[in-house]
């Protein structure tokens, strides 16, 4: 497995000289091809920065994000658009569909901008649909579906592009616990399946639960990592919770 | 003081939102002033009498239509304003969430308000009054007269104008936002804004069915209007008015989900670059405001109807008048009676006016004379046509004795033809100044002539007026003689009568009665004369002006051989008019500058009177080509300024409710936008959206509103003889500048509003480095 994901001393500062929040101070970590990786971490830890980084949406003060084995922080605006759409998908807390569009159209337009031919666009959105299965609610507009359908329709319109690397931002921020579940799974299948990588931050230590790797973050720095290895879901669960009591204890914040 | 502080900045804050929104204000403010300070132009023009006179007539039009501009206005900024105030709902919500109270809120509503205006008005103002300068140099133009000089044009009562009437609207709007906030429960102004849209688009077969029916309803509507029926009356009125607001209304509300089912059917089409998305963002955009859409399309077909029309109209007024004016002036001998024309013996003009002491051959260098004959015949238009009629004398009352049983002529029984043919050389005639040597010959000749007319009775043939049904077509005979002269004189070809033939002439004919003229000549209509039938033909219809005067009527004159003007006894009929048309010539020993000469003529025959054969005093009317002019030009000016007023005030507020339903909705567009950044789109692709996106926007009304406008003015020119040489070509180019340059203008101001609010992003985002 080759490294598709390779974080080098990334650092992000906000604000002028006098005044510098350190969002970033120095994180260093890589990720493989077929991972599932969960980022976790207290709010104001860096997290949301990360990911606005590795997704290009943010610059980073300096440091290096290499994606297949390209540094992203050297290109320019519009390779990096280019970049984006070829190499990223996006699952977004708040779904983030368009709300003009079908549930099909959401899907296909990720395709759309790739320029790829329609009538692939159609097998392959029907494919990814019937995976996910919300292949019933292709017709329907966001405003008519339930929480959790739009959220694996978003996923569809992140998986569909084939991307290097899925960019999940809390993705069950917003679905209650069964919708929730069945989102996890979703995802665990596609990462099996399909040997997506994908990257989610998350708050939630059931969430975490379902991926193979964690990293905690705090204060813009890696603060620890907690590998799954052969554990079960409950196993790892509990080590998961027990580092974030850990946290909690150092920290005041509750997670 | 701090809540100055804080209705100011929110100023500044939405400064987006009101950008459009203040320019609207200041080109209403803008153009109501200019308008309204036209009067105080002339200042700076050398003006005669009569420009200021119309100068005059179009401050009291635009009196008029201020007030109707202003209601329109008023409606916009109250609509506009009502936009912008629900788009802020949720920042009410949270400053009511925050423990302010209502009356506080209403105090900040007020004081932004008031700012607005305040600066609009101002802004609009300054903006007027160095407008209404250049608008001078275009008075001018129009009404034909220079610059006496620079002068700063100021309207203080313009100024007070425009104030009173948008402080009126202010004070209005102020009312309702201080409604609007009071009536608003916390709960929906914090949820309002993130209401649920539902985007539901009707059924491909309804929206076809509905787009089906808008199509028959305009077509309907178009062909009563091509057809002429629009002023039928009142219920056909009612009917096609109705037909296109229904149509249009229908129109965009199938349209959205006709479009897209279009749009989606090219599969490849629309699943390519970020067609899907476009197509879907304007047809939901159509969804929700096919209401309003509808009304801008209407107040487009309007604002270019009344731009094309307006301008054609002025332009085919100042070349109409000019045809009106073929001679340098025309003497009229005329009496009137209750305003009606009073018929008298018909004279020699050249001796009469000898014996006044004035000698035409001082005056003009040409000269022509033409007598109108009462005829024995008139024409009436009725529903089927027109038909002639033998005038009953006798019917109407008037000077004339037993004598008047002799009668003109006899419509069934045409008598004693060969008697009168010896007499055609003593008919008055005039002397063309050619013929001098033989003037004196001429006046003797006519002097008998005269002394004729004057055995024949005169009776109170009433000037042909519009009775209830059928129409009576003024009618009146003239000598071929006498109208070749007058042809000749303004250098037309003569007209040429075959024997037994009668021609008719018409002066500036509107369509529909040069066509049921022509009919009634195809039907070889025959007059029995005393000295014989007359028949006709279609190409026997002139229409040259034969004098130069400023209003026309429905005179259609039967112009016959010299011979058939004279009674069973061989006398003239008494004559209704008698034309004295003048040219004036540089050897004439009157000064030779037309217009001195003008106000020669007017000096020398106000207050002459001269006595004919009969008994019957009759006076002088004189009109004069350069009158006619300066009045055409002044009509031109009151026509295309009122037609550009209203049509620039309908463009403004049209362009205006799209640019801010448009641009409000951005706010909404920026989360849709991020996301597709986010997605990889590139800003090109992003900039191509939102261009095409906005462009269809503005399309759509206006493509609509081209037709609607195309069919108006078609059926203008149709009715109206006026319009009836209207050059579409330039009238339509001056309206498709104005339309490009206002409604463009809003069109580019919308989407380079659009444009910064995402570009702001990225540069936001960059400037983070």
């Amino acid at each position: 497995m080759s490294a598709i994901l390779e974080i080098v001393n990334l650092v992000k500062y906000y604000g002028t000289k006098s005044n510098i929040t350190k969002a970033l101070d120095g994180i260093s970590f890589s990720v493989q091809q077929g991972e599932y990786i969960g980022v976790m971490g207290a709010s104001g830890s860096g997290k949301t920065t990360l990911l606005n980084c590795i997704s290009t949406i943010d610059m980073a003060s300096s440091g290096q994000i290499v994606i297949n084995g390209r540094d992203i922080t050297a290109a320019d605006r519009r390779s990096l658009a280019r970049f984006r759409r070829e190499s990223l998908g996006f699952v977004f807390q708040d779904f983030n569909l368009l709300d003009t569009l079908t549930s099909y159209e959401n899907i296909a337009l990720a395709l759309s901008i790739l320029k790829v031919p329609a009538p692939e666009i159609d097998v392959r959105v029907r494919e990814i649909a019937h995976t996910l299965g919300i292949s019933d609610v292709l017709e329907k507009y966001p405003y008519q579906m339930s929480g959790g359908q739009e959220q694996r329709v978003a996923c569809a319109r992140a998986l569909v592009t084939k991307p290097s690397l899925v960019l999940a931002d809390e993705p069950t921020g917003a679905l209650d616990s069964r919708s929730a579940t069945a989102l996890l799974e979703s995802f665990s299948q596609l990462v099996h399946q399909r040997q997506a990588t994908i990257l989610m931050v998350t708050h939630d230590a059931f969430a975490a639960s379902h991926c193979d790797r964690i990293l905690v973050i705090r204060d813009g720095r890696l603060f620890y990592q907690i590998v799954r290895g052969i554990d079960s879901r409950k196993q790892f669960f509990d080590r998961i919770i027990e580092v974030i009591t850990r946290l909690g204890g150092d920290d005041e914040e509750v997670i | 003081m701090k809540i100055s502080k804080l209705a100011l900045g929110n100023v500044r804050k939405s400064l987006r939102d009101y950008t459009v929104y203040f320019l609207t204000i200041a080109f209403g403010v803008c153009i109501f002033y200019v308008f309204n300070s036209i009067e105080s132009q002339q200042v700076m023009m050398d003006v005669t009498p009569s420009q200021q006179v119309a100068l005059r007539l179009l401050g009291s039009f635009m009196d008029v239509f201020s007030i109707l501009i202003s209601v329109v206005l008023c409606l916009l900024i109250i609509y506009a304003n009502g936009f912008l105030i629900r788009r802020r709902k949720k920042e009410f919500g949270v400053y009511l969430l925050l423990g302010m109270e209502k009356g506080l809120i209403s105090r900040i509503l007020v004081l932004e308000t008031v700012l607005v205006g305040l600066v609009g008005l101002v802004a609009g103002l300054i903006l007027g009054v160095g407008m209404s300068q250049i608008m001078t140099i275009v008075t001018a133009q129009l009404l034909n007269s220079a610059i006496s000089g620079y002068q700063f044009i100021f309207s203080a009562s313009a100024v007070l104008k425009t104030a009173l009437y948008f402080g009126l609207s202010f004070v209005l709007i102020l009312i309702f936002n201080v409604i609007t906030i009071n009536r608003q429960r916390l709960i929906n102004l914090l949820t309002d804004a993130r209401k649920n849209e539902r985007f539901k688009v009707l059924k491909p077969g309804r929206s076809l069915f509905l787009f089906g029916l808008a199509t028959v309803a305009l077509i309907c509507a178009y062909i009563l209007m091509l057809q002429g029926h629009l002023f039928n009356n009142h219920l056909v009125f009612a009917v096609i008015v109705a037909l296109v607001v229904v149509g249009t209304f229908l129109f965009f509300f199938a349209l959205a989900g006709l479009f897209l089912r279009l749009f989606q059917q090219r599969r490849a089409f629309y699943l390519r670059n970020l067609n899907s998305f476009v197509a879907r963002q304007l047809s939901s955009k159509l969804n929700t405001t096919y209401v309003s859409m509808s009304f801008v399309c209407l107040m487009l077909a309007l604002a270019i109807a009344t731009l094309a029309s307006g301008v054609g109209v002025a332009a085919v007024l100042s070349e109409e008048q000019q045809r009106n004016a073929p001679y340098d002036a025309t003497i009229s001998i005329e009496r009137h009676e209750d305003d009606e024309l009073v018929p008298y013996a018909a004279l020699d003009v050249l001796q009469s006016l000898h014996f006044a002491g004035i000698d035409l051959e001082s005056l003009a260098a040409n000269w022509s004379v033409v007598p109108v004959f009462q005829s024995p015949f008139i024409l009436l238009a009725t529903g089927e046509g027109i038909r002639e009629e033998a005038e009953d004398f006798e019917k109407t009352t008037g000077l004339g004795d037993a004598t008047n049983t002799t009668g003109l002529g006899d419509a069934t029984a045409p008598a004693g033809t060969d008697s009168q043919t010896a007499n055609t050389s003593a008919v008055a005639d005039h002397a063309p100044a050619a013929d001098t040597s033989a003037d004196t010959d001429h006046s003797s000749v006519a002097a008998s002539a005269a002394d004729d007319a004057d055995t024949s009775a005169v009776d109170d043939a009433d000037d042909p007026e519009l009775l209830v049904e059928p129409q009576r077509l003024a009618s009146g005979l003239i000598r071929i003689s006498d109208f070749n002269q007058a042809m000749a004189q303004q250098g037309q070809k003569p007209l040429e009568l075959g024997s037994g033939q009668f021609a008719l002439h018409v002066d500036l004919p509107d369509r529909a009665l040069e066509q049921n003229l022509l009919d009634y000549l195809r039907g070889t209509p025959s007059l029995s004369f005393a000295a014989g039938i007359l028949r006709s033909e279609p190409a026997l219809l002139r229409t040259e002006p034969i004098a130069t005067i400023a209003t026309r009527g429905t005179q259609v004159d039967i112009i016959v051989p010299d011979v058939y003007v004279r009674k069973a006894d061989g006398s003239l009929p008494p004559v209704l008019k008698t034309l004295v048309n003048l040219t004036y010539g540089s050897q004439t020993v009157a000064p030779t500058k037309a217009s001195n000469t003008d106000a020669l003529l007017q000096d020398l025959f106000a207050s002459l009177t001269v006595t004919s054969e009969d008994g019957t005093v009759v006076g002088f009317a004189v009109e004069t080509k350069s009158d006619i002019v300066q009045v055409a030009y002044s009509a031109a000016m009151i026509v295309s300024y009122i037609a550009l007023y209203l049509g620039m005030v309908f463009l403004i507020t049209s362009a205006a409710l799209l640019a801010i339903t448009q641009l409000s909705e951005t706010s909404d567009n920026i989360s849709r936008y991020r996301l597709l950044r986010k997605l990889g789109v590139e800003a090109r692709m992003l900039r191509g959206a939102l261009f095409s996106q906005i462009a269809l926007y503005f399309l759509a009304p206006l493509l609509l509103a081209l037709a609607h406008a195309t069919v108006g003015i078609m059926m203008l020119s149709q009715l109206t003889s006026s319009l009836k040489n209207i050059d579409i070509f330039s009238s339509s180019t001056v309206a498709a500048v104005v339309i490009i340059v206002l409604y463009g203008g809003y069109f580019l101001a919308t989407y380079g509003g659009s444009r910064s609010i995402l570009n702001r992003e990225a540069i936001n985002r960059r400037a983070l480095n």
